[in-house]
């Protein structure tokens, strides 16, 4: 009963095993929606997920993050969102019926929220929270802006700066009160608004999705160690702030600018991680093991390659380090960030 | 196609009255996974079965024991369920899936034997249903005979009168929800007496009290459905009660539908049952009936769209106000459907 990914056969000339296959891992980050037109998994539900939880990665829970699915067709626009957390809280109850194995997927819910309401939006993290059962655990907010037209802006139309705005700050507050984390999602230059944003709040957990978003297509594509450089200052600045916490994964976009979908066979999790190793390793070696978590970004990075191939690279990447570091890379952050 | 499938296809119709607007107030969706067999009844298999012709609305769901937790304290576990279909009602909702709003009302389930403390059990379920929880059933199905399937629930005889189960039964009424009767029909008398202990809560029949018509009432149809009709008569009195008009397709009726080599045309299933809808209706009123379909358990006889039919033959003639009633209104009304 799944759906096959539209770059199935490509993604197939690339088999590998999995590295390390018994090391638990939870995925802290993937997606579940139906008519994603344009991602190559239009279709990615229970079944879909599944396939790739169970490719031979032992992945024993997962964490959702919006994605604009399942929103309400009626009511108040704000509460339209919640539409969102009561489809995936569905799904999340059929996985923890164990019918469908091991893998608990959705044991977090991470939906999203308009934080300009300010305080009002108060009312809609309480409806959230009542209809996650016990999962939901923050919103994110899409706050990716860039001024070049070859850049795609977040689908939420964000301002420039919407993290610093007034209104922001006032609903930002809210999340600490239900000790709520936020997840950010925003492109390199940007970093700066998240780090001012933790310092301004020290009781907001921000957890920095998918590196902070490296640009690497438009005006950006000729200056990939310019880029490189100013993201190494950003991060290090924001690594400072130990409220915030950083996801590694989401590097295999169309916007950072690999281009790996456009060449005739995907990468192997060697030539993955070897492109990619310098944004693990920096990070890694700013943030510490204790505030990393490795994540999927699936199906947004299956463009690239297959979920085996994606933590294989993670696991080239730490083939070196000691038990205690890879537990808490692959699991134990995650599980504390989360709350699971 | 699956064989089942392949056996209801003989049977086509053309949709009657498509335009009228249904509410389904009784549904399941489930996924069955067992060695011997899989069974996956969730909303593209709904969709099909209320996309077939008629014009259904909306639709209400109830408790058919699907994906209960598999972790936590016990009498938590069924709160699974209303997750699980509150996602799938989140879905419909979106408005992607088409007009019908699948499990706008969901009835799930909840262990009232376990007297006043299931009332934290009720309050997880409305504060996961997303507005949408409207109730509880809980097999009371019981009978002594071997060849006659219990409830799930394993229920005792009496449990309906047993002081414990009418503990956790009070606290339905204090949050507004109602209880969904599926009984037998020598049990009839219990609800009758639970109803009268309680007349402000709603009580909804199911399948016409479960007339049974196997094992050892097989041969003895007249004498059940004399009993089945002074017990009727007795439950309609109390006005907190409403009947659903359907569910008789089942297995347990006996009308052995599923062993003929074709399915029943909706003529033949509405003459072969239209007996036990018009006393239902006779005596609780246009009021206090509603259709429903019980599918997709009644799909053993036939096609959603030939069970409609079934029933549009038997109101062919009712005014379009009392149409209105039994096919959209009182289920708005008892489920609380805006």
């Amino acid at each position: 009963m799944t759906d096959k990914a539209t770059n199935q056969d490509w993604l197939d000339q690339v088999s590998e095993d999995a590295l390390e296959p018994d090391l638990p891992i939870i995925d802290p980050h993937h997606h579940l929606w139906d008519f994603k037109v344009g991602r190559v998994n239009p279709r990615y539900f229970l079944d879909e997920m599944l396939e790739d939880t169970n490719a031979g990665h032992n992945i024993v829970s997962t964490v959702f993050i919006e994605c604009h699915a399942m929103f309400r067709e009626d009511g108040p626009e704000e509460l339209k969102p919640l539409g969102e957390t009561e489809f995936v809280n569905g799904i999340a109850a059929m996985s923890a019926s164990g019918l469908y194995g091991k893998t608990r997927v959705a044991a977090g819910i991470v939906g999203t929220a308009d934080l300009e309401l300010g305080e009002a939006v108060r009312d809609v993290l309480d409806q959230h929270i009542a209809l996650g059962g016990g999962r939901f655990k923050g919103i994110r907010v899409g706050a990716t802006w860039d001024p070049h037209p070859e850049v795609g802006n977040h689908r939420t139309e964000p301002v420039q700066h919407m993290l610093l705005g007034d209104k922001f700050e006032e609903g930002f507050a809210e999340l600490a009160k239900l000790d709520l984390s936020m997840e950010a999602w925003c492109y390199h230059p940007q970093i700066p608004d998240v780090t001012e944003l933790a310092r301004k709040s020290p009781n907001n957990r921000i957890v920095l999705d998918h590196f902070g978003g490296p640009i690497g297509v438009g005006p950006y594509a000729s200056r990939k160690d310019e880029v490189f450089e100013e993201w190494k200052k950003n991060i290090a600045e924001l690594a400072q702030c130990e409220n915030v916490v950083a996801k590694l994964g989401g590097l295999n976009m169309e916007v950072n600018g690999f281009d790996w979908h456009k060449k005739p066979k995907p990468p192997t999790s060697e030539e993955l991680c070897e492109a990619t190793r310098k944004y693990f390793e920096y990070t890694i070696e700013q943030f510490g093991a204790d505030r990393c978590l490795f994540e999927s970004n699936f199906p947004v990075d299956k463009v690239s390659c297959s979920y085996m191939v994606c933590w294989n690279s993670f696991k080239r990447l730490t083939a070196n380090y000691s038990a205690d570091e890879k537990a808490k890379l692959y699991h134990d952050t995650a599980k504390r960030v989360y709350k699971l | 196609m699956p064989e089942h499938d392949k056996w209801l296809a003989q049977v086509q119709e053309e949709t009657l009255e498509p335009d009228l607007p249904i509410i389904d107030p009784h549904h399941h969706l489930w996924h069955f996974i067992r060695p011997e067999s899989e069974h996956r009844y969730l909303l593209e298999d709904l969709l099909k079965d209320t996309g077939s012709g008629h014009n259904i609305v909306k639709t209400v769901f109830v408790e058919c024991s699907a994906m209960w937790r598999a972790d936590g304290p016990e009498e938590m576990k069924v709160v699974g369920e209303t997750e699980f279909v509150n996602g799938i009602a989140a879905m419909s909702a979106s408005g992607t899936y088409g007009d019908t709003r699948v499990a706008a009302g969901i009835v799930g389930t909840a262990n009232l034997n376990v007297g006043a403390r299931i009332g934290e059990v009720l309050d997880e379920h409305l504060k996961v249903g997303g507005d949408r929880f409207r109730g509880i059933r809980y097999l009371a199905t019981h009978d002594p005979h071997p060849d006659i399937r219990n409830g799930y629930t394993e229920p005792a005889a009496d449990m309906l009168s047993s002081a414990a189960f009418r503990e956790g039964y009070a606290e339905l009424g204090k949050r507004n929800l109602s209880f969904e009767g599926w009984c037998f029909h020598h049990q009839i008398p219990q609800l009758t007496d639970l109803a009268r202990a309680f007349p402000d809560t709603i009580m909804i029949l199911d399948h016409f009290g479960g007339p049974i018509g196997i094992g050892p009432y097989a041969d003895k149809r007249e004498e059940v459905f004399e009993e089945w009709k002074k017990n009727i008569a007795e439950l309609a009195t109390c006005e907190n009660v409403v009947a659903k008009l359907g569910g008789l397709n089942m297995t347990v009726n006996g009308f052995n539908w599923h062993k003929n080599p074709k399915p029943p045309t909706s003529e033949e299933l509405c003459e072969a049952t239209r007996r036990y809808f018009e006393y239902t209706l006779e005596h609780f009123g246009v009021d206090r009936c509603l259709f429903e379909s019980n599918f997709p358990v009644d799909s053993i006889s036939c096609s959603y769209n030939v069970l409609w039919n079934s029933f549009k033959r038997l109101t062919a003639n009712y005014s379009a106000d009392d149409k209105a009633k039994l096919y959209h209104d009182n289920s708005a009304r008892v489920y609380r459907l805006s």
